[in-house]
């Protein structure tokens, strides 16, 4: 009875197995030969959620358009893994949208991507705004472009709570520090700060944090930070933490330093419109627009939740920190061309502005009216009439510093766990073997 | 036994041959990696011993060689411990089935989803609002219950006073095995894990109370779990524990009764350090947040172990069990001669998979934490580096780092096996 | 009597006991439930506990998470996909582990136990260490992108502990079972075939559920060999692709877990009652 079941169990077994072979490797196999034909362009994503669908939606236009299949591979925060073991083992995909700069400076060097530099013929090229092309250039080549951006330097608020408490729009650092200390006056906690992430906790401290390095030490120096010229121990590299420090501490913001280290940073915006209200004012970019909205799904935008640029530390146009998703290819055929060429358009970016509130179109032609709601219109305006732009300096340092060391060493400084001086260091040491170049030579001796 | 010629090659053949492929050649190659520095993906330089180097002087790989300890004595005790006695609990009732479903639910679970059912569990709202976890939900309710006046003495005393009931038949059942044990190896037996563990917990238990003594202890420090009491405290736990060691010793529930005591102890420990204050629990180092990353770990392995030794646990032929207790026996003393003996070979490779597996331990801290907070463990440390960081000749140090931590189980496991030839 | 009411007063605690562990290794997962019926905005602002205060109050009820998880998102065919992967990359392992453990346990030769050791440290062999070299082959030789380059790395990766597992359960089995069939001239494939692998069946039993679950649950391993292309993504793959770059929508997470487990759960239930049973009882005698 029992080997009567058994033998059953393995006939059905190998019955199930011959048939998925018979039908399911065809599908398969032909899917790899079409790609390698270069009538399917194969690209990589790590798009998820409502991001991904926006994606496919532009992708499916340009199938329209012009007939080129793409299969889109969504990989979610896997790109790191899947893309490294493909990369290495000689199946790249066709293309690929990297998440920061930095991987397509480590990609580039190997030899891995395929040069972008018949773009820069297009007619297309010219809409492209300059800082964004310069970011996607290593050594004079170009190899990636931007269609999107997000902005960083927002401060998100409640125009209603503001009128109600007579707050004003700070134009300086100054009176912003000023504007906060009347919050506390009125008993209002004024920040509303997240850093838990998961696997990327502290992640928006960083964003904070070059904020200030752009506006204390002006954006050479910003830049010799991220290039790691200047070490981390250095005296303007402290003072960018202490200036953390005089926001993300136990009186300024909702929940003190627990509340900061352990709620989610998109929770933490929820804070702004509730009743009454957790806090005053958040920071953070364009993309936690349809957080808030999630949170408060009956909010309007423009009446219950506004920006203004983070203010400079003299009044004048504030420098401004953002970021994108850089698009690079690994293999090169004439779909590839027409793919990069169709996602740099207006065209592509008008429909993507439309379908992923929060995003920013980086052609310049783009209207403000393709934006669907008036903050990412404002938002648009602010990137677009900037003086100084730096993409966010945590994408552009090596990955083991800026997705590892940085965040680590934002919520050790949060916590209050570690003296700074000792996060300093350890920072400069971890900086030290991960940067290729750079004139910074390492941390003093040895960190306690 | 027939001793054949080369048939056994045709049973071994295919899974060797998959097995050198997917799991062998890329061993070699990763140790061949190990002592390369790398530019992006390609191998560079020879650098001989460099990354092992790197490696061990750096902060974050001793640390998750701590963790990585931590999670193996903590995860394998308590999973096989807890594994084996619900397989003897279960073994009793008629919903035996449902029991063990249920335990063995959180397998089934893909680590992501354990990892969101933890989330909800160890969330953290600041004192004053309402949790929304359940771990802080039931802190700040017990303590707004404990707070009430007629209740908070009196519960005071009586936590005291079980902490220290527990704490004295610890103290006492460690002296009582430890002695056993040193007495069996000077009498020529071997030191047995048990043994060895046992000594070990003594040890742990005088450096915790030499440590407090000298003041070499800070607040909050492991030692802090064995916090002084009362010297009537004391007395009455002493009076107390040997009375109940007399009173239960033949009964079913005596030995149970301890760990019920020493979670007495546990609390105590816990909410003189947090009170009744909501805590990060993901967040606060060192212990709590490891604990609680255990702790989700244990919950998950727990059903395997039980399945396994509940398997075992069935082959114990009944007319020995039936035949010790018509001799009179009681139900402990039964468990402890005869099954456990009987359990033995299963124990122990119920106990070295699990070691194994914590050392490959990756996905509960990986989504959890991603090692932050000092909660870093090896494999995921290998990971990170491999893939975030792109340090290829690093990560492959890190990696044959892992490889050799697994020597020693390997060692005891020849052990294991020439005995149960021996015996055949 | 007396003696009765004592047995009754001792069995009163163990169910009692049994019952409170249920519960409370239960609880986390009904945590899960109820979230999962929540809307999102009540998840972040207040724990799951607080429906009971008004169990009937439906308005704080919804099928959305379920709706979103269920419509449109391709997961019926990411679920067969699943399926797909999953049951020959159970059954191949636990037959070739089968046989391998068989000739470790029961043939003897020179070398075995060193052999035997090499596959036991193999366990802790880290997956993503053999990511490339292994993709580098299978380049070559056309086999990414395959299910059967997928069925065969699922194989390759549990093939160590089910071997361990099986063989170390094959070598319990009482060793006058084997003189008995080997004096009446039995071949190995007989002995194999008749006396171990029926015997065997709890722990074949228990090891084809472990794998299963291991399959089933995977995400890297798929997503490395046969690509993320949602023609060919597993319900894992899927699901996750559902929680946005920022963690949006993570709520959504609270409903596929429960899809998720539906299939690995039947598995369980059908296959647990045959390691349940006991395995020896009565086959020294007969």
């Amino acid at each position: 009875m029992l080997k009567r079941s058994l033998t059953l169990l393995l006939i059905t077994g190998f019955a199930l197995v011959a048939m998925f072979t018979l039908t399911s490797s065809n599908a398969a196999t032909a899917a790899t030969a079409m790609a390698a034909q270069g009538r399917t362009l194969d690209f990589v994503t790590s798009f998820a959620g409502q991001e991904l669908t926006a994606f496919q939606k532009v992708v499916d236009a340009f199938t329209q358009k012009t007939g080129i299949k793409v299969n889109v591979e969504p990989v979610s925060r896997n790109m790191a893994t899947v893309l490294g073991a493909r990369v290495a083992s000689g199946n790249p995909p066709d293309l690929a949208n990297l998440p920061n700069p930095g991987l397509l400076d480590t990609f580039a060097q190997a030899g891995n991507l395929v040069s972008l530099d018949w773009f820069k013929q297009t007619a297309v090229f010219k809409e492209q705004p300059k800082a964004f092309i310069d970011l996607g250039t290593l050594n004079g080549t170009l190899y990636g472009i931007f269609p999107v951006a997000s902005l960083k330097s927002l401060v998100w608020y409640d125009p209603k709570e503001f009128a109600k408490f007579g707050y004003t729009i700070p134009s300086t650092f100054g009176e912003l520090l000023q504007l906060q200390d009347q919050m506390v006056k009125d008993g209002n906690t004024p920040w509303c700060i997240g850093l838990e992430s998961g696997a990327a906790s502290g992640w928006p401290g960083t964003d904070w944090m070059e904020d200030f390095m752009l506006r204390s030490a002006g954006p050479k120096v910003y830049d010799q930070w991220v290039a790691h010229d200047i070490p981390w121990t250095d005296p303007r590299v402290r003072e960018v933490f202490q200036l953390f420090g005089l926001f993300a501490n136990d009186g300024m913001a909702f929940g003190g330093r627990k509340g900061i280290l352990s709620t989610n940073f998109g929770d933490s915006v929820a804070g702004l419109n509730t009743t009454p209200p957790e806090c005053m004012m958040h920071r953070q970019a364009t993309f936690i627009l349809s957080f808030i909205l999630k949170a408060h799904p009956k909010l309007v935008a423009g009446k219950d939740f506004n920006i203004f640029p983070f203010p400079s530390f003299n009044s004048g146009p504030a420098p401004l920190e953002g970021g994108g998703d850089v698009f690079v290819a690994f293999k090169d055929s004439p779909e590839m061309h027409q793919l990069i060429e169709y996602f740099a358009s207006v065209e592509a970016q008008e429909l993507w502005a439309k379908v992923n509130p929060g995003r920013l179109a980086v052609n310049k032609d783009v209207p403000a009216s393709a934006y669907p709601d008036p903050v990412t219109a404002k938002a648009a305006k602010i990137l677009s009439s900037a003086e100084v732009f730096r993409f966010d300096g945590s994408d552009l340092m090596p990955a083991a510093v800026g997705s590892g060391s940085f965040w680590s060493a934002v919520l050790d400084f949060v916590q209050g766990s570690k003296p700074l001086t000792t996060i300093l260091c350890n920072l400069e040491a971890s900086a030290d073997s991960a940067y290729k170049s750079g004139a910074a030579t390492g941390p003093v001796g040895n960190c306690k | 036994m027939k001793h054949r010629g080369g048939e056994q090659w045709l049973y071994l053949a295919p899974a060797l041959i998959i097995v050198t492929f997917f799991l062998i050649y890329p061993t070699l190659v990763t140790i061949y990696q190990s002592f390369f520095s790398f530019s992006g993906i390609y191998p560079k330089n020879f650098v001989g011993f460099l990354n092992y180097n790197r490696a061990f002087n750096d902060q974050s790989v001793l640390i998750a060689l701590r963790n990585n300890l931590l999670w193996i004595v903590l995860m394998t005790s308590v999973a096989v411990g807890f594994g084996l006695l619900l397989a003897v609990l279960f073994d009793r009732v008629r919903y035996e089935a449902t029991a063990k479903s249920v335990i063995f639910l959180p397998m089934a679970i893909s680590y992501t989803a354990a990892s969101v059912i933890w989330r909800f569990v160890y969330a953290y709202r600041p004192p004053g609002f309402p949790q929304i976890g359940l771990l802080n939900a039931l802190l700040v309710n017990m303590g707004r219950f404990v707070a009430q006046p007629p209740v908070q003495r009196p519960l005071q005393v009586l936590l005291a006073l079980l902490a220290a009931v527990g704490l004295l038949l610890f103290l006492i059942g460690l002296t009582r095995g430890s002695w056993e044990a040193i007495r069996g190896w000077h009498e020529g037996h071997r030191l047995d894990f048990v043994g060895v563990s046992i000594v070990a917990g003594l040890a742990l238990l005088a450096a915790a109370y030499l440590a407090q003594g000298i003041g070499a202890a800070k607040p909050g420090s492991w030692t802090y779990l064995f916090i002084p009491f009362a010297p009537w405290q004391l007395l009455v736990g002493l009076g107390g524990g040997l009375l109940l060691l007399v009173a239960l010793r033949d009964h079913l529930w005596g030995p149970p009764l301890l760990p019920v005591l020493l979670i007495a102890l546990l609390l105590r420990f816990i909410l003189s350090q947090a009170g009744f204050q909501p805590e990060a629990w993901l967040i606060n180092r060192p212990w709590a947040n490891n604990l609680a990353l255990i702790v989700t770990g244990i919950w998950v392995w727990t059903g395997f172990c039980m399945v396994l030794l509940s398997a075992a646990y069935k082959g114990i032929p009944r007319e020995l069990l039936d035949a010790a207790r018509i001799d009179g026996a009681n139900e402990w003393q039964v468990f402890w001669s005869i099954t456990i003996p009987f359990m033995k070979p299963t124990i122990a490779v119920v106990t070295t998979t699990i070691i194994i597996f914590v050392l490959k331990i990756f996905d509960i801290v990986y989504v959890m934490t991603n090692g932050n907070y000092d909660t870093e463990v090896i494999a995921n440390l290998m990971v990170k580096t491999m893939y975030q960081f792109f340090d290829f000749g690093r990560a492959s140090a890190i990696a044959v780092i892992l490889l050799l931590l697994i020597i020693p189980f390997i060692v005891i496991n020849i052990r294991q096996l020439r005995a149960q030839e021996a015996v055949r | 009597m007396i003696a009765k009411l004592l047995r009754t007063l001792e069995r009163g605690p163990l169910h009692l006991v049994i019952i409170l562990i249920g519960f409370l290794w239960l609880l986390p997962t009904v945590g899960l439930l109820i979230s999962s019926f929540r809307p999102e905005a009540n998840i972040i602002h207040s724990g799951w506990w607080t429906v009971f205060a008004h169990p009937f109050n439906l308005t704080q009820y919804t099928i959305e998470n379920y709706q979103k998880v269920l419509i449109n998102t391709g997961i019926w065919r990411s679920f067969l996909n699943s399926l797909k992967i999953t049951i020959p990359a159970t059954i191949i392992p636990v037959i070739l582990a089968s046989f391998a453990a068989y000739a470790f346990a029961w043939m003897k030769f020179r070398g075995r136990n060193l052999l035997f050791l090499l596959v036991v440290g193999l366990i802790v062999v880290p997956l993503q260490m053999t990511f490339i070299p292994v993709l580098q082959i299978y380049a070559k030789l056309h086999f990414s992108g395959t299910y059967w380059g997928l069925w065969l790395a699922h194989t390759g990766y549990g093939l160590p502990l089910l071997i361990y597992m099986l063989r170390n359960f094959m070598g319990g089995l009482p060793q006058e079972l084997f003189e008995s069939a080997f004096l009446d001239g039995a071949s190995h494939f007989a002995a194999f075939t008749r006396l171990v692998l029926p015997l065997s069946v709890p722990a074949i039993a228990a090891m084809t559920i472990f794998q299963f679950l291991w399959v089933w649950n995977d995400l890297i391993v798929a997503l490395i060999y046969v690509g993320g292309s949602p023609r060919v993504a597993p319900l894992t793959l899927t699901i996750s692709n559902l929680i946005g770059s920022y963690g949006e929508d993570w709520q959504l997470l609270t409903a596929a877990a429960f899809i998720s487990m539906i299939v690995p759960l039947i598995v369980f239930l059908s296959l647990q009652r045959y390691f349940v049973r006991g395995i020896l009882a009565g086959s020294i005698k007969g």
